[in-house]
């Protein structure tokens, strides 16, 4: 099947786009992780970030690292931290998600402690990471029962079924 | 329906033997003079362990095919049924194997995670606190942390030790954590302060992971009882109702109610398999 057709396939499977954004926290979740390792060693924010992204490029996926990779200055070839939290407020892909790199650049600008702030993202994408397993754990049993249900009653009733309906129609016959 | 009996029969039998073969040959593995003969050799490690496995079962598997099919029907030809599902199998058995063993690193990783927080609040430094533990600890993730310490010893940089474990063992989640021990190590960075982030996320993940893989485990047991339900129904109707069997088995209806029995179970084992999925 064609690269595309997939594409369009994962696209219309709600599923695909809940499993993407589980794992684009997960990566999140890592990649701040670091971050905050170094911003707590008292390097820029720049750097880290940087240094960072370099360390963890491969483990991410394709989404994230797009989000993550930053863009140049554009007077300067170096990295700028604002312009890449810029865009990641404007453009980040899951929406909730822009609201913490909006607070990080305000701090950035303000030239407030980032390390407190960058955890405090940690913390707030890994409650929201334990309270989803916990919610998917709780509605397991509930959703295999309805695909035991749906998928494996019906065979069974036909064979229960289709022998005695056809059994009768004979006698009629 | 004889032929079909036989071909399910067949494939069921060969799943079982080849598990019983697999785990012999773990077994026998873990007899420890086969296991010098191996380092001493040094022949049957990585990829040739998997051809020795692969190779032991097929013949295993073969032999079995050729006896079920003396003792099921008299004849031999019959055991040559089994051999085209000898890829599939072996596929799935080592890779069954390799998902266990995975396992069994990542969560002897956490107690090892603990000890190195420990040894470093103490003063001591990574690489030290790390062949301490590895030599102390005979848990998976030490012993084998351990063989890869050698080449430190030889003169090979910490960093790319752990890079070189990382990416040979591919533990999905440790890995990440590797990841950032290794950047912080590289860069002189504290490593206590990541351990201690570490260890309660991993702690977390284990324990939902442990969680997820019970519910899944529930769910495919039910799932592979429900699968057998209605073809246990459709032996108990020719075992006890041969008549009526006998009367219905000719009709082309019943085909296609098997087909669409079969497709259905089908559907269902996929659409289970992919909810219980978290990631």
């Amino acid at each position: 099947m064609a690269n595309h057709k997939v594409l369009l396939i994962k696209r219309l499977l709600p599923l695909s786009r809940k499993w993407k954004k589980r794992r684009y926290r997960q990566g999140l979740i890592r990649f701040f992780e670091a971050l905050a390792l170094y911003l707590k060693a008292g390097f820029a924010l720049s750097y880290s970030w940087a240094e960072t992204f370099k360390t963890l490029e491969s483990t991410l996926i394709e989404d994230l690292r797009c989000d993550l990779k930053g863009t140049s200055g554009e007077e300067t070839d170096e990295f700028s931290a604002t312009t890449t939290l810029k865009t990641l407020r404007d453009q980040c892909r899951i929406a909730p998600y822009r609201m913490w790199f909006g607070v990080l650049l305000e701090l950035y600008e303000t030239g407030a402690q980032l390390t407190q702030g960058v955890e405090a993202v940690v913390l707030s994408l890994r409650r929201e990471q334990e309270r989803e397993l916990e919610a998917h754990c709780r509605s397991l049993p509930v959703k295999v029962n309805v695909v035991l249900m749906v998928f494996f009653l019906p065979p069974t009733f036909l064979w229960i079924f289709v022998p005695i309906v056809l059994e009768i129609l004979s006698e009629f016959k | 329906m004889k032929t079909l009996f036989y071909l399910v029969f067949s494939f069921f039998a060969v799943v079982i033997l080849g598990v019983v073969c697999f785990q012999l040959l773990i077994r026998l593995s873990k007899v420890v003079i086969w296991r010098e003969f191996k380092r001493n050799h040094k022949i049957y490690s990585g990829t040739q362990n998997f051809w020795l496995h692969f190779n032991a079962s097929c013949l295993c598997l073969v032999l079995g095919g050729f006896l079920l099919s003396w003792l099921c029907t008299g004849r031999l030809v019959f055991g040559l049924i089994p051999l085209p599902l000898f890829p599939w199998v072996s596929r799935g058995l080592s890779q069954f194997q390799d998902y266990r063993r995975k396992r069994e690193l990542e969560f002897s990783a956490l107690a090892f995670f603990n000890g190195l927080l420990g040894l470093i609040q103490s003063g001591r430094g990574l690489s030290s606190a790390l062949f301490d533990l590895t030599q102390s600890q005979q848990t998976p993730f030490s012993l084998q942390l351990n063989q890869y310490l050698q080449n430190y010893q030889e003169g090979k940089g910490l960093s790319a030790v752990i890079s070189q474990f990382r990416k040979k063992t591919g533990l999905p989640v440790i890995g990440n954590y590797l990841v950032t021990l290794e950047m912080a190590y590289c860069q002189g960075l504290p490593v206590a302060p990541l351990l201690e982030l570490m260890i309660p996320s991993l702690e977390m993940e284990q324990h939902y992971q442990q969680k997820m893989e019970s519910l899944r485990t529930q769910a495919i047991a039910q799932a592979v009882l429900a699968f057998m339900v209605p073809w246990i129904l459709a032996f108990a109707l020719g075992w006890f109702n041969p008549t009526l069997f006998e009367s219905i088995k000719d009709k082309n209806i019943m085909w296609g109610v098997g087909t669409i029995a079969l497709i259905f179970e089908i559907l269902g084992v996929g659409v289970l398999w992919q909810i219980t999925k978290f990631y």
